[in-house]
């Protein structure tokens, strides 16, 4: 089944039980709110194939994992996609793992219009599919703690899922649990890196217990994060950044971001001294 | 009338009378307020915060915030600067081509 998959009915009974010897498949729907889908674009780019389970349709495919519905990667349209989106709420398919990728937009004046679906402002559908998924992912900063739309001035009244801003004030209370008793895993990282974000699938469907720190980071997005105690996760290295901080949970920070580096002066070297020499013409 | 696999949040409105369409409206769906966010702050915050503007031309948004910075610094550039950019714009666009062509828009061309 390729990863372009979307379609419902397209397995009779007959391949499922040939396909599967599980009952029950996996389903994973990918939701965008205010982002730049920088982590939809991360995840493509995932080392593979050569190794299985590190490509995302090689994740797809072996582990059996249903892709519902993704803004870019998907053939249905967003019309279909509503209505797999209204089968969901009603009960009638089953949501495993919930990606969220992009800050809950709660603007203008917290009516959420700034970022609409169908007529309907996306902070409600995501709402309302939390409550419905098994486990809930958030990709990457902005889905996690609000990101760069929530930077001051956050004229689009931004915040995360969970958190803001390191404050638990986000879309969701900082109690709640998805069905199956985690709080909101947040993949931190702008972009988030993309064998994290695999990785972290794969722990979540063999049902590894998860450890997250106090920000719900799984122990899996490191090994650096900018407010501990070791730097250089190497993401920025890799384009030709220094750090900026995109794990922590305070991105982008309030001061400047490119701090002046001191760099000791070189003592300029003395030229050596040539003697000039004149050849006499003639 | 909605687009399918479209690089960020775009609705397309059509007026149609009988069978001609009348009016066409494209209506973006999303808002963040990048313009906001970046008054105020340090001036070479810009080069970490536009690129995040879009996931695909990440490096088009980055070189328009340079242009912009030589423009208001008026800080000359060296030749290979020019040529340096000009492989990264080129890279991007081939990465950009190879996605939107193959992932986006050619499932519509099949069955």
């Amino acid at each position: 089944m390729s990863v372009y998959s979307a379609q419902l009915k397209q397995l009779s009974p007959e391949q499922l039980r040939f396909v599967s010897g599980r009952i029950k498949k996996a389903t994973l729907l990918w939701i965008e709110c205010g982002s730049c889908n920088g982590e939809s674009m991360a995840i493509l780019g995932a080392e593979g194939p050569g190794k299985t389970g590190d490509n995302l349709s090689d994740f797809l495919e072996g582990r059996q994992v249903r892709l519902l519905w993704h803004p870019s990667l998907s053939e249905t349209s967003p019309k279909e996609a509503a209505e797999i989106i209204d089968r969901i709420l009603a009960g009638e398919e089953e949501l495993t793992i919930l990606c969220v990728e992009g800050s809950i937009i709660n603007g203008p004046h917290g009516t959420g219009m700034y970022d609409t679906f169908d007529g309907r402002p996306k902070r409600d559908i995501i709402r309302a599919l939390c409550d419905k998924a098994e486990y809930v992912i958030a990709m990457g900063v902005c889905a996690a703690f609000g990101g760069i739309p929530a930077a001051p001035p956050n004229p689009t009244e931004s915040c995360g899922l969970q958190f803001t801003n390191e404050q638990p004030a986000g879309l969701l209370g900082p109690e709640w649990t998805s069905k199956a008793g985690l709080p909101v895993i947040n993949i931190s990282g702008c972009p988030a890196d993309a064998k994290t974000m695999i990785l972290t699938m794969n722990l979540i469907l063999d049902g590894t217990p998860l450890e997250l720190d106090k920000f719900n980071r799984p122990m899996t997005v490191g090994p650096c994060l900018s407010d501990g105690v070791n730097k250089r996760c190497g993401t920025a290295e890799k384009i030709g950044y220094s750090c900026v901080g995109c794990i922590a949970a305070k991105f982008p920070l309030n001061k400047s971001l490119f701090r002046q580096v001191e760099r000791p002066k070189k003592e300029s070297q003395a030229l050596p001294q040539c003697e000039m020499v004149f050849l006499s013409t003639g | 009338m909605d687009l399918n696999r479209v690089e960020g949040d775009v609705e397309i409105k059509l007026e149609v009378d009988g069978n001609m369409v009348t009016d066409a409206w494209c209506v973006g769906t999303t808002y963040r307020g990048f313009e906001q966010i970046l008054v105020g702050r340090d001036p070479k915050d810009a080069l970490v915060i536009t690129p995040r503007i879009c996931g695909i031309c990440s490096t088009s948004q980055l070189y328009a915030a340079t242009s912009a910075l030589e423009v208001a610094f008026q800080s000359p550039l060296a030749p290979n600067g020019t040529r340096i950019r000009n492989l990264c714009l080129m890279a991007e666009g081939v990465m950009s081509d190879a996605r939107h062509t193959f992932l986006m828009f050619a499932p519509d061309l099949c069955n």
